[in-house]
Formats: structure tokens, sequence, C-alpha cells
């Protein structure tokens, strides 16, 4: 049985719920999906028990009603645990960084474009936007157009 | 030493520059611009045209000096507003033995009140505009600025990406434009021969 | 004990002549010593990730190479890895060892220019000149190889675009054989040299443990001790094919980074004279589809400074759903805050530089700012650059009083 297949196995049998939403890409990359009342035990079984100690980083998604987050998890040995879950857009998460401390960057990404909400994050500056940006204006949304805060379009910022 | 008329092929980018000529005139309505544009520190309109021209005529042995200085060893002071970053290794790599602006009497100077030249690459985010517009005015009269690079430019590849104003004349005048993805060095040193012969001509 | 000194915050206004990118950290100081540094990121993102989602895979490629200058193959090939993994290409194999080629060449012109930048952030000019008068052998050789020095359009889904043509094989192996040479030079410079030692030895350290927990990637972290490099745990490319070491170190602290680079520019030599030797016959690229089919992938890669991140995932149509970037530079910035806490204020410039940040990878800012007697003030990163050399020059380090041997002319 291959590392992944292996790691597959353990996880469905820690948390039956996940069998059939384990599955294997290839050699190096499995994916989760889990559902967020579920998530925190089973990113805390993979970071803390199953050796996946490197967070490379979390995804954001705009999935219409939803936001969909993918924590990318990494074994320091190269076998790679893609976590997807999903909140509908308004609803807070927990911060992972209490478990990754370097976390925190990547969930200000979150919050600044895709408007998430996260809960539990270290006081910290804003990241990437700058300060200026206007409120409420999420970038990496869908359905947000780059004119309606200013700058993109052509001579638009030339007094 | 490369000789900078030898426009070899190497690097694939092409050793050419678009250098607007700088004259007084031109500087002055920038300043005005500048100073419109950016609002609470700057003087009344009048009171700069006035000011500078009255101090042109008193100071005209003091304004051929300065160019003088200029045109014999300009300073530059290097700004990136937001670029990948390749521009700016090219512009290090012009001060290189291999390239060497520094026979041109060009120095980096790290203070903006030291330098003639403001060397900008990048196409302006929009975080980094309000410093940049800082930095230009604390520049000295009379002064010039390069943009470097496609995105420098016109905003190259960054066009229409959502928090670039797209080019550095959005946001400040611009003497000379060297183009190139990146700007090679030997386009850098052709571009500085170029603006230095506008300032002899302007003398 | 209360340490009655007050608390300076020092600013470095985002425009410096150290990195040449637009940076601002905030720190607060006791006297020298760096109490607490807070990091303020964001001037150079453009929001190129939302450009992606709005432009065809085939010219993402092209501005996903322009997300950094200096390893701009390594976005590109990331990106193109991932792309070609959901539409299950399968890439010639001579593609994949010219892409490492390149890949190596632009390791070895990003470590040499490195070394230019720490010597000048320690005062050591003449180190800046030597190494990057030697880096512009590489230069020329990748744009003989590739067309331009920088941003080489390399890739394409499916392959590279140019090939590497019997002709250009010695020149490949000459520049190998001279920056071999002058590496060894610089190695031995770095173990002698008495003056560089001591400005660069136990600075910027960072345990093992906070290199871990923080999620320190590539020389940064491998000077902690930490053996991770992707081309060896998720290898890619043509690396499985290829022999090298993986170069650690114990020091932990800038001098640590200064050696995992010179030794990793050792390896890449050899890494680069294996694939030469070995490049295999047959097509440079396979046809890739315009429309990409409903998919996602995770592509890694290990950039000169540390592993790079892209995630894509695909609709069936000719533009990406989503690209998701995570440079190296990201990861290291967080461990930055913990290497500058308790140093001095004049080993500030040299720490950052060591972690070879990228900012246009990550886009960062740097401020530090100088409230002394609580009069504002700004220092700029020259300023404070030149603060520290003076400091340290106080101190019986003086880099003026060392002479470089010119070595052969590249």
């Amino acid at each position: 049985m291959s590392e992944a297949e292996a790691v597959r196995a353990e996880l469905e049998k820690r948390f039956p719920y996940l069998a059939g939403a384990v599955r294997v890409q290839r050699a190096k990359r499995l994916w989760v999906e889990v559902d967020q009342a579920h998530f925190a035990e089973v990113f805390e079984a993979l970071s803390k028990k199953l050796g996946f100690t490197v967070l490379c980083t979390i995804t954001g998604l705009d999935l219409g009603a939803d936001l969909g987050f993918i924590y990318h998890l990494a074994r320091p040995a190269g076998l790679m645990a893609n976590v997807k879950t999903r909140a509908p857009k308004g609803k807070a998460i927990r911060s992972v960084s209490p478990l990754f401390p370097g976390g925190g960057i990547f969930e200000r990404e979150l919050i600044d474009l895709f408007g998430a909400s996260v809960e539990g994050l270290p006081p910290g500056a804003r990241y990437p936007l700058p300060d200026d940006w206007p409120e409420g204006e999420h970038p990496l949304l869908k359905d947000w157009q780059p004119t309606s805060a200013g700058t993109g379009e052509k001579g638009a910022d030339r007094e | 030493m490369q000789n900078v008329s030898n426009r070899t092929a190497v690097g694939g980018g092409a050793a050419s520059s678009i250098v607007l000529p700088a004259d007084a005139g031109v500087w002055c309505a920038c300043s005005l611009m500048t100073a419109e544009r950016t609002g609470s520190d700057a003087k009344p309109v009048a009171e700069r045209v006035r000011g500078s021209s009255r101090l042109a005529r008193r100071l005209n042995i003091g304004r051929r000096l300065i160019r003088w200085g200029q045109r014999k060893s300009p300073w530059i002071l290097h700004f990136n507003t937001g670029a990948c970053n390749a521009c700016d290794i090219e512009i290090i790599a012009a001060l290189t033995p291999r390239f060497d602006l520094e026979r041109f009497g060009v120095l980096l100077k790290g203070t903006p009140r030291h330098c003639d030249v403001l060397v900008c690459s990048g196409p302006v985010t929009r975080q980094i505009r309000s410093r940049l517009v800082r930095i230009y005015e604390q520049i000295p009269e009379p002064k010039f600025v390069v943009a470097v690079g496609s995105c420098a430019s016109t905003g190259g590849v960054c066009q229409g990406l959502y928090n670039v104003l797209g080019g550095i004349d959005r946001a400040i005048p611009v003497s000379a434009y060297i183009p190139g993805c990146p700007a090679s060095p030997q386009a850098i040193l052709d571009g500085f021969v170029k603006l230095l012969g506008t300032l002899k001509e302007g003398g | 004990m209360s340490d009655k000194r007050k608390i300076v915050q020092v600013p470095i206004g985002p425009q410096h002549p150290a990195l040449k990118e637009p940076e601002s950290f905030m720190v607060d100081l006791r006297g020298e010593k760096i109490d607490a540094v807070r990091l303020r990121l964001g001037y150079n993102h453009r929001g190129i990730e939302k450009g992606c989602e709005q432009r065809t895979y085939v010219q993402d490629v092209y501005l996903v190479e322009r997300i950094c200058g200096i390893c701009s193959t390594s976005h590109s090939t990331a990106f193109v890895q991932a792309v070609e993994e959901i539409a299950a290409l399968e890439v010639p194999r001579r593609a994949l060892y010219i892409r490492t080629i390149v890949a190596e060449l632009e390791r070895i012109h990003s470590h040499l220019l490195w070394l230019g930048v720490a010597g000048h952030e320690v005062g050591f000019d003449t180190l800046l000149m030597y190494s990057w008068r030697d880096r512009e052998a590489v230069m020329d050789l990748l744009a003989l190889l590739t067309g331009n020095r920088v941003n080489y359009g390399l890739n394409t889904i499916g392959g590279v675009r140019r090939d590497i043509t019997p002709e250009e094989i010695p020149e490949i192996l000459r520049v190998m054989d001279v920056l071999e040479e002058r590496t060894k030079y610089y190695i031995k410079l770095g173990l002698e040299e008495e003056t560089l030692i001591r400005r660069l030895a136990g600075v910027g350290k960072l345990s093992k443990e906070d290199a871990v927990s923080l999620g320190a990637v590539g020389p940064t972290a491998r000077a902690s001790g930490v053996d991770r490099d992707t081309r060896r745990d998720d290898p890619y490319a043509a690396y499985g094919e290829v022999s090298f070491k993986v170069v650690t170190d114990d020091h932990c602290d800038v001098y640590g980074r200064t050696l995992v680079r010179l030794g990793e520019l050792m390896e890449a030599y050899s890494i680069v004279r294996q694939l030469v030797k070995n490049l295999p016959e047959g097509p440079i690229t396979v046809k890739a589809p315009l429309r990409v089919p409903a998919g996602e992938a995770v592509s890694r890669y290990e950039a000169p400074r540390g592993e790079d991140v892209h995630y894509v995932q695909a609709n069936g149509t000719d533009k990406p759903e989503r690209v998701k970037v995570r440079a190296p530079t990201l990861a290291n910035t967080q461990s930055v805050a913990k290497m500058l806490e308790d140093g001095y204020l004049a080993d500030l410039p040299i720490v950052i530089a060591a972690i070879d940040p990228c900012f246009s990878c990550t886009d960062r800012t740097i401020s530090v700012r100088d409230t002394a007697r609580g009069t504002p003030q700004t220092l700029t990163w020259d300023e404070l650059s030149r603060y520290g050399i003076d400091w340290h020059r106080r101190r019986g380090i003086d880099f003026s009083k060392v002479v470089l041997s010119g070595g052969a002319r590249a």
C-alpha cells in the first residue's frame, strides 16, 4: 500500500464519515473533503497525529453562496494532504494559527481578498490590500469588477 | 568594457529608448501639476510660477552650474513602485563593472534630497502611489524621472490588474521611458546617455 | 529592574536602495537592541491572481512569470506543471530536462545575486561587484539559451518553446567550469575571511524549532538544520533523474544561510552537467488543449528562495477558475520577526537580506521608524544600512581592508 493509500485508510478508520471523501490523485497528492462541523478534528489529526506538520498555504474559493477553503498540508518528506471545506459567506471560521503560527498571514489574505471572517487571529496588519482600499470590496470574489475600486482602468487615478 | 553604442542582440531586448525634451517650461508645468494633485502642502499656483521665474533670472549662472553638475554627474535615486524586480536588478546590474553606469558619473544615492534623477520601475501599485509622489516632491528642482521597463512605461503585463495604476506617468511626470521586459542594462545605459544629451541641449 | 531606555521606532521608507523593493517593517528598539518587529506587507500587490482568471492559460504563463523577476521560471514552471497535471499531459523528457537546466541556471544567477546583495548590506561592495560580474556569465548563458536575461518565456503548456542546440552545450559546460572556480573562491572567502564571518555569524538566529513552526522554507530553513527540499521530497521536472545533495547547515544564522547558498551553487553546477550529459532526444512539446478540462492540481517547486506552491483549478474553459500562488518569501517573512528579536539594529539590513526576500513574489513593506525622544524621524534603508556598517566598523569590522583576488574573467 502506498504512503498516500495508507493515510487514506487511516483517515477513514478514525473518521468513518470520511468514507468516499478522501481521494488519492497521485503518489504525493491526497484530497480530503470535510464539512465545517468536522473540520477541526480532521485538521488536528492530520497535523498533530499523522505527521502533516507543514502548512503550505490556504486557498480561498468563491463558490457562490459559500466560500471554499483549501488547507494545503504536507509531510516534511513530501506527501500533501489538501483539505477542502466550505462555509457560507459571512459565517466565521476558526483560525489555524494556534497550530500553525506562520499560517495567520494566509488567513489575512482570505479576509482581504474574499471577505472571509476568521476568529482567533492574533492582531496584525492587513494583507495584501492597501490601507486606503474601500471597505467591503473583495477583489477575488467572482462578481467583483476592477473599476468599482478605481484602479485598473486607464487614466482612472490621474487627476 | 562594454561599448554602449555597440548594440548587440544579447538579451534580446531592444537597446533603444525614448526621451522627451526636458525644458524649464515642462518642469514648471509638471511641478504645478504635482502641486495641484497632491494639494495640502503645495504652494499656491501663482506664487510658484512667479517665484521660479524670478529665481531663474537672478540665478542664471547658478542654473547653468547646476545643469553642468547634473550633466556631468547625475545622481540617481532608484525606486520600485511594485515591479516584479527584474528591471530593478537590471538597473543595479547597469551599475556593476560590466556595464558601468558610473563612468557617466551616475551615482546611486539613498535619499531623494541628494538626487537629480528618479529612476522608477514598476506599474505603481495603489499602496505605493502616495509614497512615490512624496518622494518626487522631496527631490529638489530641477529633477528628472526615468521610467524603466514596460510596466513603468505603460503598465506592461500588469495593465488591467486591479491594484495598479498602470505606469509611472499616471502619478508623476516622466522625462524618459526605457522600454523592455525587463529593460536590459544596455537599454538603460542608452536611455541615460540620451537623457544626458538632452540636458546638454537644454543647458 | 525596568529598562528605562525609551522604545524607539525606526522606519525605513518603502524606498530603499538595498533590495530595490518597497518594504515596510515597524521596529521597536530599546537602545541598540530590537524589541519587536511588526510587518506591513502589500506594496507590491498587483492583483495577479485575479488577472490570471481573466486571461487564458497561455497568457497566464507570461503573466505568472512576471510575478518575480529573479525567480521567473520558478513561477512559470510551477504554473504549467499544475495545468499539465489537470490536463493529464505527458510532457516529453527532453522538455523536462531543458526546464531543469534553466531552473538550475536560475538558481545560480539568483544565489550569486544574493551574495552580492549580502556583501553590499554589510559594506563589502567589492564582493557585490565581483559576484555580479561573475553572474554576468550565467546571464549571458540564459540569454543564449532562452533569448532573454530574465523572464525567459521558456515554458508553454505541454513543454518548452526553445530547444538546446548541440552548439550551445559546450558553452553551458564552459560557464559551469568558470563559475565553479569562482564559487570555490567565494566559499574559501566565506570560510576564511575573518571580517565576513564576524559580521555574519551569530546574527539573525533562528532555531530549528522556530524555523519549523513558523513555516520557513528554502535556504533560510536549511541553514537551521531543517532538511527539506522540494526537488528531493516532491520531485518535479527532471529532478527524479539526477543525483544531488540537499545542503543543510546547523549554524542557524546568517552565516549558515550564506554557506547553504554557496553549497547549493556547487550542487547546481553538478546538476547542470549531469542533465547536459544525459539530455534525451525527442520532441520538446506536446499539444495542449485550448480548453483545459475541469479539475485541480497543486504544483510545488523549489525556487532559489524556497518552496513555491501553485494551485490551479480549471473549469473546462480556456481560462482558469482559480490560480493561487504562495511564493517562498511569504513563508519566510514570518520568521524574520523572530530572527530580529533581541538583535542589534545595526544587523537588521543583513538579517532581512539573508532570507533573500523577493518581495514582488510576496509584496511586503519594511519601515523602521525612529522616534528618539518622542520626535519621529525617518531613516531610509540606505541610512540604516550605513548605520549598521559604521556601527560594526567602530567594533573592528572594516571591509575596506579586505582585498579580493580577481579570478578568471567570466
